[in-house]
């Protein structure tokens, strides 16, 4: 099988109102990511999702899709989808830098070559170590009585873990989370993440107050290259640090590991360049004594199947910090014509060949911002 | 004063083919750059350069185009030119990453601060902290025969000092630097700079054959990420080692000096964002006791003029160990520069006029102009 053409479309979606995110990073009321598509000689068609964020990872939709266009499809038609290898070594001659854009066109390889066995994406990873995937739903860093409304409103979907978004000033995040502990009652787990949002010493003083609201796990408390920092912080709560923004590579997990900085690290496809990466990135961690989780950039559809198989593919995932497999519930629409999959506090492995999901071409239609 | 406008022009220059450079990461045969500049509602203007090659930072001057346009341009306009420090958090406010696109307005923004205040750069920079720059000359990965054809060219215009490209292949390599070292003579100082090509036992192997050729320096022996191996080709050879893939941003420096991976750093204003964070990539490499260099993308007029003042302002720099690649005047069949920067074999000075003191040949501009 060969590779005919890499199509790029940007998309552009928007939150659903309902749940309007925000974080330490700022507030986004619609997205813009790139779908790709990998047209094969047979016919068959892989489907790939650049999850792009300027002010999280820097990739963007319009230089993602011109950098396709240009660059990459000339440079990958005439590959097979299966060999990785050879695509991996062709990808970087091409750019650097840019895992999201990465991860999109491995998953899209993934989905081409499991379409053309009846093979799912996990099984070209090495098989499913789990088909239910344990979830928490994340409520923005927004006013109290806003964020109040909205743990009322979740109380009756039965999520067994919310994380609520910190990092925006000690005192208002202490009233923030008190007040979701209070909406949804002991039976709830909490956890927080300050995206990065706290000096040390606001942090010292946010965790106290925190620890009084019984918080789980506490993700990304300070810059991500504040390592010692973090070790510091570490010893003295009795919550997990989770690192995330601090985590890409696996230089990091091992300075993660070196410097005592985080009890878990949060890997997904997009930010750690791939499915396979992120696999040696979990089995990295899983050797340190670190625990693994998975998080997100709000992926659609596409997105957000990738990252089931790959939560799938992983042999340890925390018990305690669920995945932030959640993207499709917070957009008006995820692009694909079933994402059942992602449900209120779980999710399930798709059972389709690749990915296990099709494109909505209506959806597409309507929400590319090319005009094509 | 306010900035009214970021104009952006793609350019292509074209190259000698004879003496392209040729390295571990390919070819460098053409250079779509983008050049920048900031008008202000004072008739003075900034000139600015994206020198960039999608496989160094995944930017190409069409990314570097759009990023300008969507996101910095809109954060800019209307902002005071002469506040380029904090004008260039607002820009990293706005957009992660995209360095050597970032780094083409700061720079334009220094220009403009110069311009007002009738002073060259590195004046405003702090310096003269030298009179001018030591440069050296660099020689393709080529056939040994070619290469020492290069060489001999290098010697004939003029450089006592030159580096040949290596980590393509440890017997290719060795032959290369060996027919290298026979056409010079043992008078020229010659070093090797792997950008990375070689794994670590193939840069352990070669150690030895190239201090028999009297090697001055090793730059980039092993590839960017790998610090421990740095330090492991660090403790094996007597010359000194260069990080030049592995210094981007001064976070990036602190990693290198913290785990001792390199003696000289090879800081370059496109990786580090901006000449102010190169000059702080400088400065935690002289805190360390370790000298600096700087190294090339092949910049054309603004950005080498940005590298001369940087080099002439800032303490530290080790240009007699390692001189600098100030040396793409060699390689380009034009220059688009009204005046050409006094750049010889062996020796560069900026020109004379407040800011960079450049200003750009409109008629040879509309000439490489390459969006036309």
């Amino acid at each position: 099988m060969k590779i005919r053409e890499v199509r790029a479309t940007p998309v552009r979606v928007r939150r659903s109102p309902r749940f309007l995110p925000k974080t330490a990073h700022g507030e986004v009321t619609a997205s813009e990511y790139v779908i790709l598509e990998v047209e094969t000689d047979e016919g068959l068609t892989g489907l790939g999702e650049v999850t792009c964020s300027p002010r999280w990872s820097g990739e963007e939709a319009a230089g993602t899709v011109t950098l396709v266009r240009d660059h990459l499809n000339p440079a990958l038609c005439g590959l097979d989808p299966w060999n990785w290898a050879a695509i991996a070594g062709r990808l970087k001659t091409v750019f650097g830098a840019r895992p999201f854009l990465r991860a999109g066109i491995e998953m899209a390889c993934l989905d081409a070559a499991g379409r053309e066995k009846d093979l799912r994406a996990v099984d070209l990873l090495g098989g499913a170590h789990r088909e239910e995937i344990a979830t928490k739903f994340v409520l923005p860093g927004r006013e109290t009585a806003v964020v109040r409304d909205m743990a009322r409103d979740l109380r009756s979907f039965g999520v067994p873990v919310v994380k609520v978004k910190v990092g925006m000033g000690a005192d208002d995040d202490i009233s923030r989370v008190a007040a979701v502990r209070e909406e949804l009652g002991s039976g709830v787990r909490l956890t927080v993440d300050a995206n990065e949002g706290w000096q040390p010493e606001e942090a010292h003083i946010a965790l106290a107050g925190l620890a009084a609201c019984g918080v789980d796990a506490v993700e990304q408390p300070l810059a991500r290259s504040a390592w010692r920092a973090s070790a510091a912080l570490r010893a003295r709560t009795s919550a997990a640090l989770v690192g995330d923004e601090s985590i890409w590579t696996l230089a990091d997990v091992t300075t993660a590991a070196q410097t005592g900085a985080f009890d878990l690290v949060s890997i997904y496809p997009g930010k750690c360049g791939g499915l396979r990466s992120t696999a040696v990135l979990a089995e990295a961690a899983t050797a340190s004594g670190l625990g693994v989780t998975f998080g997100s950039n709000l992926e659609l559809g596409i997105g957000a199947a990738a990252l089931a198989h790959a939560i799938a593919a992983a042999p340890v995932v925390s018990p305690v910090v669920p995945a932030d497999l959640i993207g499709p519930l917070y957009f008006e629409s995820s692009l694909i014509t079933d994402d059942s999959f992602v449900g209120w506090g779980s999710a399930v492995l798709p059972s389709g060949p690749g990915l296990g999901v099709e494109l909505d071409r209506e959806a597409l239609a309507e929400y590319r911002m090319d005009g094509g | 004063m306010k900035i009214t406008d970021i104009e952006t022009i793609p350019v292509a220059v074209p190259i000698h083919a004879d003496r392209m450079i040729i390295g571990a990461r390919g070819p460098h045969d053409r250079s779509p750059f983008l050049i920048v500049r900031v008008r202000t509602d004072e008739d003075l203007a900034g000139w600015g350069e994206v020198s960039c090659t999608p496989r160094w930072s995944g930017e190409d001057s069409e990314t570097a185009r759009h990023v300008i346009e969507r996101y910095l341009k809109p954060v800019l306009t209307g902002q005071d030119p002469t506040h380029v420090i904090r004008l260039a958090g607002l820009m990293d406010s706005a957009i992660v990453g995209h360095h050597f696109t970032k780094a083409a307005v700061e720079m334009a923004l220094w220009d403009v601060l110069g311009k007002a205040r009738g002073v060259p750069l590195y004046r405003l920079l702090g310096g003269p902290a030298r009179p001018g720059v030591r440069t050296k000359f660099s020689v393709a990965a080529a056939e040994p025969e070619v290469a020492a054809r290069i060489a001999l060219w290098a010697c004939d215009q003029g450089f006592t000092a030159m580096k040949v490209k290596v980590g393509t292949g440890l017997l290719a390599d060795t032959a290369r630097v060996a027919a290298v070292r026979a056409a010079i003579g043992a008078d020229v100082k010659l070093g090797v700079d792997g950008n990375g090509g070689w794994n670590l036992a193939d840069a352990a192997a070669a150690v030895a054959p190239l201090a028999a050729q009297g090697i001055a320096f090793i730059e980039q022996p092993v590839p960017a990420h790998d610090l421990a191996g740095m330090a492991d080709i660090r403790r094996r050879a007597a010359c000194p080692v260069v990080a030049d893939e592995a210094v981007g941003t001064p976070a990036d420096a602190l990693d290198v000096v913290t785990a001792g991976a390199a003696d000289i750093l090879s800081v370059y204003v496109g990786m580090a964002g901006g000449i102010a964070a190169a000059q702080r990539a400088a400065a935690i490499a002289s805190a360390a006791g370790l000298g600096w260099t700087i190294g090339s993308n092949l910049e054309l007029g603004p950005a080498l003029a940005a590298h001369i003042h940087f080099a002439m302002a800032t303490p530290g720099l080790a240009d007699d160990i390692v001189p600098c690649d100030i040396i793409s005047t060699f390689y380009y069949t034009d220059d688009i520069l009204a005046e050409p920067l006094p750049v010889r074999a062996g020796w560069a000075e900026p020109l004379p006029g407040p800011g960079l003191g450049v200003e750009l040949d409109e008629e040879k501009l509309e000439r490489y102009r390459s969006d036309a």
